[in-house]
């Protein structure tokens, strides 16, 4: 099969100069938004270069929940294809492409998940590191390489500024695909305890991404 | 969730919501309170913002870099290609011809001799002569041509309605047969964008490019269903073929190349489907040669386009 190719009429970024504080997600935002409203165009070069930004994203997201490398590959493809079918249903006063997108690839990971029966049983990893140059390495575009690996370093960040067992849930419910009720089955606490450890988890990690928020938007 | 729970406790199940991670039970009744409250709405996709971050937490995929990347975006950008392509073929003229919803043309029947009635309201004959000037043998002949001029107008016009009956009994088979058959074409024809819709984005379908050396720009898609064993095959930027000759597709099997059809082009494109079954392991390439017309058992023209496995 031909490698693949990089989007066409210089869509992206293709001002870059964005350093790597972040300071350009609103930029991004916007690239993001105009995509979409080309894919609801049926403007298939549209969906290339929406897949070339957001690919990295979705597919470590898909990996890392499924743990499997071709379990991942189908729901990226999953989701994007559900991105590019329901394109018009993206409405920019709901939220961002960002949630939009990754709600859609969660919602396709954890359909795959139920029909395979194989929800995370792993150890949690209590001290995640915070690493800043992964993505540098994979997207086509250097400044949205900067951009994600700043993203990745924040939310890394605030994760780590939570409680042990705040961040324990958080990664039980969003990764692990638990309900609260499973994971007080799991942890061995009562469900109480488990709903104030997320919501408390949650409002913690909403604010010290407010800034992250503040640039998507 | 429980009926008569509050606003403050769904707002408290929130954080949860934008989790996924509420429980079976409860999630009805907190999406029928957020669905009508303003204040909810607002605050779910704050944290539902904050939730799809988390996503960044995760490690970097082994083969984010590597031929995954590449392999579905081709497919993607193929299925989505395909798509329009299907949509657009899919957009046949769906109104039927106004013949087949015309009226029947029964009121404008016409009945001749329906003039003919009564002959005492219409004499045959002007000026009549007198009755009492008449012979009695003439009265005779009168009435009997009279009696003739009705009969024969009476048959003249139970002829023409048997005439008319038997053209409605000829063509009412063939319009409701005519009927029938574009109720089946149509219903043929969704059947037929349904299949070939699921021949292009279906779970067992491959998709293979096949390129050229010979025409630069030329290029064929074949999307192999593996599960109906059909080959939708969409080429672009094919050369112009010269009078008398064809496309023709194969498929080049571990025993055995098979052809898969023949095409022709307009404006360097052209499109068909096949039907061969052939195991995963034993396909080992699909070609495009140019081939007289008809096409032929085994190639012999120069090969176009082709993709080897």
């Amino acid at each position: 099969l031909p490698a693949a190719k990089l989007p066409a009429g210089g869509g992206g970024r293709g001002t870059g100069g964005k350093g790597g504080n972040g300071g350009g997600d609103g930029d991004g935002a916007a690239i993001d938004a105009r995509l979409v409203r080309r894919m609801k165009a049926a403007d298939e070069n549209a969906l290339g270069e929406f897949y070339d930004r957001w690919f990295p994203v979705v597919n470590c997201l898909a990996t890392r929940m499924l743990k499997s490398a071709a379990d991942a590959e189908d729901v990226v493809e999953e989701t994007f294809w559900q991105a590019w079918r329901q394109a018009d249903r993206f409405h920019p006063e709901r939220g961002t492409v960002q949630t939009w997108l990754l709600t859609i690839a969660r919602s396709r990971v954890l359909d795959r998940m139920r029909a395979t029966k194989r929800l995370r049983e792993d150890a949690i990893d209590a001290n995640p590191k915070v690493e800043t140059a992964d993505f540098v390495s994979s997207p086509t575009d250097p400044s949205l390489a900067v951009e994600h690996a700043e993203r990745k370093r924040l939310v890394l960040a605030a994760l780590a500024d939570l409680p042990r067992e705040q961040r324990e849930v958080l990664e039980l419910g969003y990764f692990g695909g638990l309900s609260q009720s499973e994971i007080a089955q799991r942890t061995h606490l009562p469900l109480g305890t488990i709903k104030t450890r997320v919501r408390l988890a949650m409002l913690k990690l909403r604010e010290r991404l407010s800034p992250l928020r503040e640039d998507v938007r | 969730m429980k009926p008569g729970t509050t606003h403050d406790e769904v707002f408290a199940s929130l954080p949860a919501l934008a989790l996924d991670a509420v429980d079976a039970s409860e999630r009805a009744g907190v999406l029928s309170h957020v669905a009508d409250c303003e204040i909810c709405r607002a605050e779910l996709e704050s944290l539902r913002a904050t939730a799809s971050s988390l996503a960044f937490a995760a490690p970097l995929a082994a083969d984010t870099a590597t031929m995954s990347r590449g392999r579905i975006r081709d497919k993607l950008t193929a299925r989505a290609t395909a798509e329009g392509q299907a949509r657009r073929l899919a957009k046949p003229p769906l109104v039927f011809p106004k013949e087949a919803v015309a009226p029947t043309p029964l009121a404008s029947r016409s009945v001749p001799f329906h003039r003919v009635t009564s002959p005492s309201a219409h004499p045959a004959h002007s000026p009549s002569p007198s009755a009492s000037s008449r012979h009695p043998a003439e009265w005779v002949a009168l009435v009997a041509g009279i009696l003739f001029v009705v009969t024969l107008g009476a048959l003249l016009v139970s002829w023409n309605d048997r005439a008319n009956l038997q053209d409605k009994l000829v063509s009412q088979p063939i319009r409701d047969m005519k009927a029938a058959h574009r109720g089946d074409s149509l219903t043929a024809l969704i059947g037929s964008n349904d299949s070939m819709i699921a021949g292009l984005v279906g779970r067992d379908v491959t998709m293979m490019t096949l390129t050229s050396r010979s025409a630069k720009d030329a290029y064929a898609r074949v999307f192999w269903d593996r599960s109906r064993n059909s080959w939708t095959l969409f080429a672009r930027s094919m050369p112009a073929l010269k009078a008398g000759r064809t496309y023709q597709l194969w498929i080049v099997t571990a025993k055995a190349t098979v052809s898969g059809g023949t095409f022709d082009v307009v404006n360097g494109a052209g499109a068909m489907r096949a039907t061969f079954a052939v195991s995963p392991d034993n396909l080992r390439a699909i070609a495009i040669t140019e081939e007289p017309a008809g096409g032929v058992a085994q190639p012999t023209g120069e090969t176009i386009l082709s993709v080897t496995r």
